[in-house]
């Protein structure tokens, strides 16, 4: 090469080899050729799409670790089929429903927790009449509501209690009502869950009970 | 009596351009010469002290007793007062004299203000005595590369302002209108610095942020110093010495800009991932996890611009000394790009996050890549700044060897070294202090790395002290040394 031909720079000086104002200038017209071809363009390219790529995969990964609810429900999913997979063969015994859980459920809002009713509004269930009388009356009350004036402990109450009886099975009704009956001294009789199905199947459907209809069970 | 006249001529040099063909970029020089001498004078009294405390540092690791009767020179002392000595002190002096005499010398006129930069040079070096000092009094601050006490920070802010108004003073006054890529890089670096310094500052000590948040703003900081500042700096020196030493022009120039704003962006963010497996919501470790990542892009045109520019005339790489720094910056910044990319995944974290490994690749990235370029550009300075050739070129070229056989020495030990400690911390069930004392090895490879790297160091001061003082021969003092630069061709490849 013609390099090797040159004199000898001088020791420990390195040749300036271009002047600053050539640099600038080529760089400049550099920039502006586009060169069709280019390896540099390529790679660099070919890196872009990687760096998407994975980023990608990554924030799909990671981002949503704590706080999305996408990704955690997903997993949740995952959770729920893996439990339904490995569920026991087998029941484990009959199914026994706590009628204390259903009341805080269900009737705890009107009733209150101690079923002393609402003065003026609801009628209580402790220590009334209507509870601890005939299981029946309890009975297609839950089933089907109860609506206009009844007297409870003295007091006259008009409100309207909604049906259950296409919310709960007869079981649950028959809990609900055994907690009711035996709780805050009432001191009434279990309600079983045959003597409920026995019932809905003898009433069939209908509107809300009124009062009067249900007094001829006393 | 020949001494102290060039003692003193060293240090108020007047040397006018005279009528050579080089007047012009002979005016510029000398317009900055003073200043800019005072930034490499403040580099190598850094380096010295840097490289002292480094060996202190790495010593301690394996000999705890070493050193034990000094309680201003514990590790908990000495290893901060390592790392901001080699940042603060050597990097940021040397890469700005680099920076403000490319940009002097790309922007084609005379400095008018060069008082401006031979103040803040004085204050940042007083701002980084005191930094220093305050660690070793016990004042410091508990944030990584934050540890300069509080009352250092507003001298150090201050100096900078100086320092980055002059730079960008010099880059408004340009008598070329276009721009290129080193000054793209000079400009980013200070801007950057203004700005996460500030963050930093206020968020953690004037206005504290809440919690853990400190965390994350210390994180960020960390690794926007090296990534926004320092490392821009290592590109503007690297992009300019590679088409002015080698006469080769950058190939696939066109690429720049892609590179340029995604290593801004990207590296914005890579710092976050040290912050893996922390107290902090996934989501924050992510961001840097992809950040770090996204690195990939402005590392793969970096590396082909680079390496097929250098390759491009290889067999002039050894030839020349500030080509052949350069060289071993780029193959350095290729490499700890790499392990900063792989050691920010989170596998991989598991395993190096309580080692060595993180130490070893921000050496790699800061000695052997910038400090690297800074000393290649600094050889390439000088001869002009003072017209006198380096006195002992062999001395130069043993600074070169010793000098990146340490820096490879440690690196290869920390980072291996690391790897295996924590390898064995999660593979075994020893006890932690039999794992500790079976990495023993490592640490002593790292000091004999050490040993070389301040080896290397002493002679790099030795070759500018003596070149500073020795007596212009007869063709020095008569004629213009450099001789003027050939145009650069424009081939169209």
């Amino acid at each position: 090469m013609q390099d090797d031909q040159e004199q000898p720079h001088l020791p420990g000086v390195d040749a300036s080899k271009a002047s600053d104002e050539s640099v600038l200038r080529v760089h400049a017209q550099l920039r502006r050729k586009r060169i069709e071809g280019s390896p540099v363009a390529f790679f660099t390219a070919a890196a872009l799409i990687i760096v998407f790529v994975f980023a990608w995969f990554y924030q799909r990964r990671y981002f949503a670790e704590y706080d999305s609810t996408s990704v955690l429900a997903d997993r949740q999913h995952i959770a729920a089929m893996e439990a339904y997979k490995n569920r026991p063969k087998e029941p484990e015994g009959p199914i026994v429903y706590d009628g204390s859980k259903i009341y805080a459920q269900q009737c705890v809002a009107c009733h209150q927790g101690q079923g002393q009713g609402l003065p003026g509004a609801f009628p209580p269930l402790a220590g009334s009449e209507w509870v601890t009388g005939a299981p029946e009356i309890s009975i297609k009350v839950l089933l089907h509501g109860l609506g206009g004036e009844i007297q409870v402990k003295g007091n006259t109450y008009n409100g309207a209690m909604p049906a259950f009886g296409a919310v709960l099975n007869d079981a649950e009704i028959a809990a609900v009502i055994s907690h009711i009956r035996g709780s805050w001294d009432n001191g009434a009789g279990e309600v079983t869950e045959e003597q409920v199905a026995t019932i809905r199947a003898d009433i069939g459907s209908r509107g809300a009970w009124t009062a009067a209809e249900l007094a001829e069970y006393f | 009596m020949n001494l102290i006249c060039n003692l003193f001529s060293s240090i108020f040099p007047s040397l006018e351009g005279d009528g050579s063909q080089r007047e012009r970029e002979q005016t510029i020089d000398s317009s900055m010469r003073f200043a800019v001498l005072g930034l490499i004078k403040g580099s190598v009294f850094w380096l010295l002290v840097a490289s002292l405390l480094g060996l202190i540092v790495s010593v301690k690791l394996h000999s705890p007793t070493y050193l034990a009767e000094y309680g201003w020179l514990t590790y908990g002392k000495a290893y901060p007062a390592f790392w901001n000595a080699l940042v603060y002190g050597w990097l940021f002096n040397a890469g700005l004299a680099c920076v403000a005499w490319i940009i002097a010398r790309l922007g084609g006129r005379p400095s008018g203000n060069s008082a401006v930069l031979a103040i803040s040079t004085g204050a940042w070096n007083l701002a980084v005595i005191i930094g220093l000092f305050g660690i070793f009094k016990g004042d410091q601050n508990p944030y990584r590369m934050l540890e300069f006490p509080t009352y250092a920070a507003p001298f150090l802010f201050a100096a900078f302002i100086g320092l980055g108004i002059w730079i960008l003073l010099a880059f408004k006054a340009r008598a070329y209108r276009s721009s290129f890529a080193s000054q793209w890089y000079a400009l980013a670096g200070v801007f950057c610095f203004v700005w996460i310094y500030t963050v930093a500052q206020v968020m953690i000590f004037c206005m504290p942020a809440q919690g853990v948040f400190q965390s994350v703003i210390a994180a960020w900081f960390g690794g926007n110093l090296l990534g926004l500042v320092v490392a821009p700096f290592a590109f503007a020196t690297i992009y300019y010495l590679i088409p002015k030493a080698l006469g080769q022009h950058i190939v696939g120039y066109r690429q720049s800009g892609i590179a340029f704003w995604s290593w801004i962006l990207f590296s914005s963010a890579a710092g976050l991932a040290s912050l893996v497996n922390g107290p902090f919501p996934a989501w924050i470790a992510s961001v840097g996890v992809v950040a770090s990542f996204g690195l990939f892009l402005p590392l793969s045109v970096f590396t082909m611009q680079f390496l097929s520019s250098l390759f491009s005339s290889f067999s002039k790489i050894w030839d020349t000394l500030s080509v052949r720094y350069v060289f071993y910056a780029v193959v350095a910044f290729i490499v700890a790009t790499v392990l900063t990319i792989l050691g920010a995944l989170r596998e991989v974290q598991e395993m190096t996050q309580f080692s060595q490994y993180n130490d070893g690749v921000r050496y790699l990235f800061l000695v052997g890549f910038a400090g690297m370029a800074f000393t290649g550009m600094v050889y390439y300075i000088l001869p002009r700044l003072l017209n006198k050739e380096l006195p002992n070129p062999s001395l130069a070229d043993l600074q070169f060897w010793v000098q990146g056989l340490g820096i490879f020495l440690v690196t290869v030990s920390l980072v291996y070294g690391g790897w295996a400690h924590g390898a064995l911390l999660n593979g075994s069930d020893a006890d932690t202090i039999a794992i500790l004392k079976s990495t023993d090895t490592y640490l002593f490879l790292t000091t004999i790395g050490s040993v070389m790297f301040a080896i290397g160091n002493f002679a790099y001061a030795v070759s500018f002290v003596w070149i500073l003082l020795s007596p212009r021969t007869e063709k020095e003092q008569s004629a213009d040394l450099i001789e003027p630069a050939p145009e650069l061709e424009y081939t169209h490849s």
